[in-house]
């Protein structure tokens, strides 16, 4: 095949919409570039995460780092208490040094991994707390009422809060004007002054993108 | 490759317009029968959804500074009980001198030193000071001079990380990639350059996840900076099939 025909499929698939990082119209190669930073980012972590052959003690800093914020926010809004959600980041990154020969980055990502654990810590908290709350109150008909809010829903709107917030400027500005300000892109392109539909495909690739990596986020692996 | 049926589907950006509740030009007729473009209205929606349920409290807030140190201790104390799992001391100032080493064997030190060290390291990160240089500062062994994030392309789920990275003397380009289709030929790596106008082969993928092909010396990465992995059959022919099956673009 000769590189004409190829520059053709090229352009053809670019044309399809793909997100094409290879082909990419030269305006949205930044965009591309820009969000596939943090992603490689990540990725790359867990790897060195998973093989911990070089610095350790600087790779689970990073992981800690990176990924911190995320698990005392889940376990902060799934407990209600700030005191019981640092004693839960503290279990759940305990448990990652101590198991991370268990964690496969081909089967799923790091901060899926995390989240089970969390998810286990979590369990573990409100049914302690149904423990305690039967041996003080001695009223077993009612131990639903330490169960706590649904843990997935909770996992699902702070990665995204996470997501929105790695978007990047202007697409961050624009989804915060379409989800929040309840505008229309047609008010967005006005108010931001941008084309129609420059706005259009930053709404359809942010959307992309958070979906992506909300499933790469939440997609868990049994640990 | 894309067919001429795809072409009928709804416009992927009407169609996310839609998922935010907007009235657009959405080809409703189509979208009425397509079950395709259902269910991706629905995946959309469900993520409009969702962004739209975050309150102020899901946003995300880091953990007090003394659960890091709370963890260390925890760690290290786990770790005089059972030497095999202590992890090596490490300077984590940001101008350590040390370069980074590779070692299989594991020196047994004193850790309660490098445990506050590291706490107080971590200490100025949480302050925000010094945040991006820190991050910016890490470096895996071995040094990486560039890399790219493979995603799959044209239906592909084909992805990973190709790094250029430095070995005595000359540069490899080490291909972590999974999810490559099933193919009775094999797979083979190219750089391109981004208007695709000219392309060298690298070598093939061998079977399993990670290859590491060298690189020609002096190739100008700053032209030549996709990484583009084909499907080739076995039929002798030396140029590019054009099915490529996952590619991304170099970043240093």
């Amino acid at each position: 095949m000769s590189l004409a025909e190829v520059v053709l499929l090229d352009h053809h698939r670019t044309r399809e919409g793909q997100l094409n990082t290879g082909g990419a119209v030269s305006g949205e190669r930044n965009l591309a570039a820009a969000s596939t930073d943090s992603t490689t980012r990540d990725h790359l972590l867990a790897r060195s995460f998973a093989a911990m052959d070089a610095d350790p003690d600087r790779i689970f800093a990073e992981v800690f780092q990176r990924w911190s914020p995320l698990i005392s926010t889940v376990a902060r809004r799934a407990t209600g208490s700030p005191d019981a959600a640092q004693e839960i980041t503290q279990q759940v990154f305990v448990s990652a040094w101590k198991s991370r020969a268990s964690f496969n980055p081909e089967a799923g990502s790091l901060p899926g991994w995390l989240l089970t654990i969390t998810r286990r810590r979590i369990a573990d908290y409100w049914e302690e707390r149904s423990r305690h709350n039967l041996l003080t109150s001695g009223d077993a008909d009612h131990p639903e009422q330490s169960i706590g809010p649904p843990t997935d829903d909770i996992i699902n709107r702070v990665v995204l809060a996470d997501e929105l917030s790695r978007l990047g400027e202007p697409p961050g500005e624009i989804m915060r004007l379409a989800f929040y300000a309840d505008m229309t892109h047609a008010e967005i392109a006005e108010q931001l002054g941008l084309p129609l539909g420059t706005v259009k495909s930053h709404i359809r690739r942010s959307l992309h993108r958070l979906r992506a990596r909300w499933e790469v986020t939440i997609d868990d692996q049994s640990a | 490759m894309t067919s001429q049926h795809d072409q009928l589907h709804c416009d992927p950006d009407e169609l996310a317009l839609f998922a935010m509740g907007e009235t657009t030009h959405i080809d409703a007729d189509h979208l009425h029968q397509c079950g395709q473009c259902q269910s991706e209205a629905a995946s959309l929606r469900h993520v409009v959804r969702t962004a739209r349920s975050i309150e102020a409290d899901d946003h995300l807030t880091p953990p007090d500074s003394h659960v890091w140190n709370s963890i260390r201790t925890e760690i290290a104390s786990a770790a005089s009980e059972s030497p095999s799992v202590a992890p090596a001391a490490h300077d984590l100032s940001p101008h350590g001198s040390s370069a980074p080493v590779r070692s299989n064997v594991v020196p047994l030190r004193a850790r309660r030193g490098p445990w506050i060290a590291l706490a107080a390291a971590l200490g100025l990160v949480f302050g925000g000071v010094i945040t991006t240089t820190w991050w910016n500062s890490q470096t895996v062994s071995p040094a990486i001079i560039a890399q790219a994030e493979l995603t799959g392309l044209d239906g592909f789920t084909a992805s990973g990380i190709a790094q250029v990275q430095a070995r005595d003397g000359f540069e490899v380009l080490e291909v972590d990639v999974t999810g490559l289709p099933e193919t009775d030929g094999y797979f083979e790596v190219w750089l391109l350059t981004p208007d695709v106008d000219g392309m060298i082969s690298l070598g093939a993928l061998t079977g399993g996840s990670n290859t590491t092909l060298p690189l020609p010396p002096g190739v100008a990465l700053d032209q030549f900076s996709i990484v583009d992995i084909s499907e080739e059959k076995f039929d002798g022919d030396p140029t590019h099939s054009a099915i490529s099956v996952s590619r991304g673009e170099l970043a240093t």
